[in-house]
C-alpha cells in the first residue's frame, strides 16, 4: 500500500503535484476571499465575486483530473480514476439529495458549509483505497507475467 | 446525436437501467413525500425515510459507472468521461459558491434537486457540445 514515488508513472507524478497545487490554492483563495469579505464589508451581489474567486481551484483540480486521464497511458488506472470520480459525485449527490429531502420534509436545520466538498474527497478517498486493496497484485506477479510473457 | 452512447448495446443497456431507475427513484419520492404527510415521523424514522430516495440516484450514478466499463467504443466512452468531469466541476463550482455565501452571509442552502439538475443539464450540455463538434459528414 507504500507509495513509491520513484516507481509511479510520470501522468500519476503529475497528477499529485498539480493536485496539491490546486488544494493548497484552494485554502489560500478561502482565506483572501474570507478576509476580503471582512476587511472590505462586502454585501449583496459584490460577495459573488470572493465566492467565485474560490471555485477556481476547484474547477482546477477537475481540470488535472482531466488532464491526467488525457496523459496515463494505462487503461486500467484511467478506469481506477474514472469510478473513484463516480464514487465522489455519488457521495456528493447523496449528500445534497439527504439535505434537501429533510428539509422538504419538514426538517429546520442546515448542514455545515463544506460537507458537501469534504464528502467528495472522503469518497474519492475509501474508493481509491479500496480499489488499491481489491486489486493488489502480489509483489512477484508482474515478473512471473513478464517471463510467461517472454516465452 | 450520441448521448452515452444510445447506439451502441451498452449505451442502449445503460438507457434502460437509467429509465429503472428514475421510475424507482418517482416511485420512492412520492411514497416518502406520502408517508410524511401522513404519519409525520420524527427523529431517525425521518432521517431513514430521507435517505431512501437517495438509493436510486446511488444506482444511477453506478449505471454511469457500469456502462463505462461495459461501453467498447474508446471514442465515446472519452466523450462520456469528459463530461462527467465537466458535470463534476459545475456541481462541485456551485456547492463550493453556496458553501462560501452560507459562511459569510448566511445565505440558505440550495433548493432541493438543484444539484441533480445541474450535474445532469451540464453533463448532457457537454456530451452534445462535444457530439455536435466533431460530427463527420455521412460522406466523409
Amino acid at each position: 500500500m507504500a507509495w513509491n514515488w520513484k516507481k509511479m508513472n510520470s501522468a500519476k507524478k503529475s497528477l499529485i503535484r498539480r493536485g496539491a497545487v490546486a488544494l493548497v490554492a484552494y485554502e489560500v483563495l478561502w482565506a483572501v476571499a474570507y478576509l476580503w469579505v471582512d476587511r472590505a464589508k462586502l454585501e449583496g451581489p459584490m460577495l459573488w465575486v470572493p465566492a467565485a474567486l474560490t471555485t477556481l481551484p476547484v474547477v482546477g483540480l477537475i481540470w488535472v483530473m482531466a488532464r491526467y486521464l488525457g496523459e496515463e497511458v494505462d487503461e486500467f488506472h484511467r478506469l481506477l480514476v474514472v469510478r473513484c470520480l463516480l464514487w465522489g459525485t455519488a457521495a456528493v449527490m447523496t449528500s445534497v439529495c439527504f439535505h434537501g429531502l429533510l428539509q422538504l420534509l419538514g426538517w429546520k436545520g442546515n448542514w455545515p458549509a463544506g460537507v458537501e466538498l469534504g464528502m467528495f474527497f472522503v469518497a474519492m478517498l475509501a474508493a481509491k483505497v479500496t480499489y488499491k486493496v481489491a486489486n493488489r497484485v502480489p509483489a512477484d506477479a508482474d515478473g512471473f507475467m513478464g517471463r510467461e510473457g517472454a516465452r | 446525436m450520441i448521448l452515452c452512447g444510445t447506439s451502441t448495446p451498452a449505451g442502449k443497456q445503460y438507457q434502460r437501467r437509467v429509465m429503472v431507475t428514475m421510475s424507482l427513484y418517482v416511485l420512492v419520492l412520492v411514497a416518502a413525500v406520502w408517508i410524511v404527510k401522513h404519519t409525520h415521523p420524527h427523529g431517525w424514522l425521518l432521517y431513514t425515510i430521507a435517505v431512501v430516495p437517495a438509493v436510486p440516484m446511488l444506482a444511477m450514478m453506478g449505471a454511469l459507472g457500469v456502462y463505462l466499463q461495459e461501453e467498447k467504443d474508446e471514442y465515446i466512452r472519452l466523450i462520456t468521461m469528459r463530461s462527467l468531469l465537466v458535470g463534476t466541476a459545475a456541481l462541485l463550482a456551485m456547492l463550493v459558491v453556496n458553501d462560501f455565501l452560507r459562511s459569510i452571509s448566511g445565505a440558505g442552502a440550495l433548493p432541493v434537486f438543484t444539484s441533480w439538475i445541474v450535474f445532469f443539464l451540464v453533463f448532457g450540455l457537454a456530451q452534445t457540445v462535444q457530439t455536435m463538434g466533431n460530427r463527420v459528414k455521412d460522406d466523409a
